[in-house]
């Protein structure tokens, strides 16, 4: 589905991407750890093809296209889906708002017809109830007051409505408390199919509690320095960054 | 477009004015009052750069214009815009044309010529369009009494239509809202321009909010290229009442806008705001002043605009707390977002405080849309206009709330929608 060759990227003169392969098959769940600066967020944002970063070198293949030659809304539309690791708070934009754009834009993509008023009332019911989500929530201006917990599972929401076939989890749970981690969680692992891939990008082991995955990569210094199963992610936790470190450095 | 930069032209407009209303007043029998009015307004000029009210938009009419001042209605066949449950009091070349209109019947509801018209507030500028509007009120003003205790049932809509087939109008609308105490009413004024050359609107409206009286106000400015509108409004405020003023600004043209409001009663409360939007050459300014002259008084404005194009808006808003006014509280706040490369805004506030025992705030805002949202929605598969547009509905939403009566919510979120369509957004 995903096959990242070298990929390196810059924001201003600083690299922070050094060469990083990657390559996640439908139906799996990768998680991508490493300790702060190491690229994680950068990763994911060039995924979704925000434009601060530039790419340098590499290249990333999403279901048989160059992915880097699309615009952040021709990824969307062919699947992709991020959700941030900071959501934004946009006053006068409500959740059903801009959704029902963004689903009827991504379903015209798709060569399908566009939902009416009432399907897709239908939908955000169905799919709120998935993540446990108020539904007052998603008539109120997006994250505007919301705590982090709702942020994320609107986050999820989102997700749940737009069915993608790659999500990119951002550091889904710095300040979520251990319900709200596990209702994210759920909701994920209930959008799992053997047609589907998650990449999740975590600092801590915690959230792989409740997604398991499948395969995980530590990032270092802009580039993966080692791969495993979920059990590598239990050794972080017990042992910490530094002797991955140590091992990139001597390699 | 050539401008008359020398005072010359602008002294003869003046001469040629003076004397057309001179005319117009002897022909109805009100020469002597006109002749007094103009006498002290002689030393008085057409605003340029170098006055400091003036200064961003300075009257610069087309070169050559040989303006006329409107005589009666026109006589031109014309359709009017209608306004659904709405009574409706018409002018037409800015005279009051009653067979276009729907007068309210309510008992308590008086709607006559102008026959008090209210001089300058005190303390107010003077200017040579108040004083050119303030020599023909005696003649073309309307003055609407609303008794005290009147509720009205439905908005009394102000429309303007305009000759279309004249060019170089000079028109002066003036009208009189006297609202008694603990009266409540919604008031709208609709200008519907159309293709006019070179039309001049120099508007006055004064407002009379009595004790306990609550007032919601509309105006609807959706210019043209050949229109130039300055629009004076001054407002009183007795104890308690409530007076709200919203503006839509849009289109094309030169539009003046000065709202003046002096809060004369304790605990009367003043809410002011306004929605720009620029495109093209449009240039709009808006100035207010609020005037708390009583303890216990609220003001609170809210201005936004967006410009694109080459448009430029103004917005200069003072606020003066007399001595007197104690516990007053006066909110300020302009925000605009900028468009285009082209587009400017000047942003002043003023803040003139002589009592100590206040709350008052300012603040202006000019940038550009936040460009972290826009990656959000387009990340969800907005395309990037689509979320620009989104974005500055949102931005508008605010103001668009503030609107009580559902018709005129309805009708100016249709016209921002619009007016957004024509909007070229970049890519």
């Amino acid at each position: 589905m995903l096959k990242i060759k070298n990929l390196e990227a810059v924001i201003g003169d600083k690299q922070i991407l050094k060469g990083i392969n990657l390559t996640v098959n439908a139906g799996e769940v990768h998680a991508i750890m490493g300790p702060n600066g190491s690229g994680k967020s950068t990763l994911a944002s060039v995924l979704a093809g925000r434009e601060e970063y530039e790419v340098t070198g590499g290249s990333v293949e999403f279901l048989g296209n160059d992915l880097l030659e699309l615009s952040p809304e021709d990824r969307a539309r062919e699947g992709i889906f991020l959700a941030f690791q900071y959501p934004v708070e946009i006053p006068g934009v409500t959740t059903t708002n801009f959704l029902k754009t963004a689903i009827n834009e991504v379903r015209k993509h798709r060569g399908l017809e566009a939902l009416d008023a009432v399907s897709f009332l239908k939908l955000m019911k169905e799919k709120s109830k998935l993540v446990e989500i108020d539904q007052t929530l998603l008539s109120r201006s997006l994250n505007e007051g919301f705590s982090g917990g709702e942020k994320k599972r609107n986050e999820i929401f989102q997700m749940a409505m737009l069915e993608p076939k790659l999500a990119i989890l951002d550091e889904t749970d710095p300040g979520l408390d251990i319900d709200a981690l596990r209702i994210v969680a759920n909701g994920v692992n209930q959008l799992k199919t053997p047609n589907n891939a998650t990449i999740v990008v975590t600092h801590y082991q915690r959230l792989l509690d409740y997604i398991i995955p499948d395969f995980v990569h530590v990032l270092w210094n802009g580039k993966i320095v080692k791969s495993g199963g979920r059990e590598l992610a239990l050794e972080l936790e017990e042992k910490g960054y530094d002797w991955v470190k140590a091992e990139a450095a001597l390699a | 477009m050539q401008t008359i930069k020398s005072n010359p032209a602008l002294e003869e407009l003046k001469t040629s004015l003076f004397s057309q209303i001179q005319a117009l007043s002897e022909n109805s029998g009100n020469g002597a009052l006109a002749q007094s009015i103009l006498e002290n307004a002689r030393q008085l000029n057409f605003p340029g750069t170098k006055n400091e009210e003036w200064k961003y938009s300075p009257f610069s009419p087309k070169k050559d214009s040989q303006f006329v001042l409107s005589q009666g209605q026109s006589q031109e066949p014309h359709k009017n815009p209608t306004h659904e449950n709405c009574y409706i009091i018409h002018f037409s070349d800015g005279w009051f044309s009653e067979s276009e209109s729907l007068l309210p019947t309510v008992k308590g509801v008086q709607i006559g010529p102008l026959e008090n018209p209210l001089d300058e507030l005190p303390g107010y500028e003077k200017n040579l369009f108040g004083q050119l509007n303030q020599a023909t009120a005696s003649v073309v003003g309307l003055s609407v009494q609303i008794a005290p205790l009147v509720v009205l049932d439905k908005p009394i809509v102000f429309s303007f239509s305009f000759s279309s087939t004249q060019t170089d109008c000079w028109v002066q609308p003036r009208i009189q809202v006297v609202v008694g105490d603990r009266a409540e009413v919604s008031f709208a004024e609709i200008g519907n321009f159309q293709n006019q050359t070179n039309l001049v609107v120099n508007s006055v409206v004064e407002i009379q909010v009595g004790a306990s009286a609550q007032v919601w106000w509309t105006n609807i400015e959706n210019g043209t290229a050949g229109l130039s509108l300055i629009h004076q409004t001054r407002v009183s405020m007795e104890e308690k009442a409530v007076f709200q003023h919203i503006v839509l600004s849009m289109g094309e043209g030169f539009i003046r806008n000065n709202l003046e409001i002096a809060v004369r009663g304790t605990q009367a409360d003043a809410h002011m705001y306004g929605l720009t939007l620029g495109n093209h050459g449009f240039h709009v300014d808006h100035h207010t002043f609020v005037n708390h002259k009583a303890e216990n008084t609220t003001s609170n404005q809210l201005y936004k605009t967006i410009m694109g194009g080459k448009s430029t808006g103004v917005f200069n808003g003072k606020i003066l707390v007399d001595q007197v006014a104690q516990k007053t509280n006066a909110y300020q706040s302009s925000k605009n977002i900028l468009i285009s490369t082209d587009a400017k805004v000047f942003a002043k506030p003023q803040l003139e405080i002589f009592a100590d025992d206040v709350k008052c705030s300012h603040g202006a805002t000019i940038g550009q849309l936040d460009e972290e949202p826009i990656f959000y929605l387009r990340s969800r598969g907005l395309d990037e206009i689509t979320a620009r547009k989104l974005l500055i509905q949102a931005f508008a939403s605010e103001v668009l709330g503030k609107i009580p009566n559902e018709t005129f919510r309805e009708k100016i979120s249709k016209l921002v929608e619009s007016g957004m369509e024509q909007m070229v957004f970049k890519s």
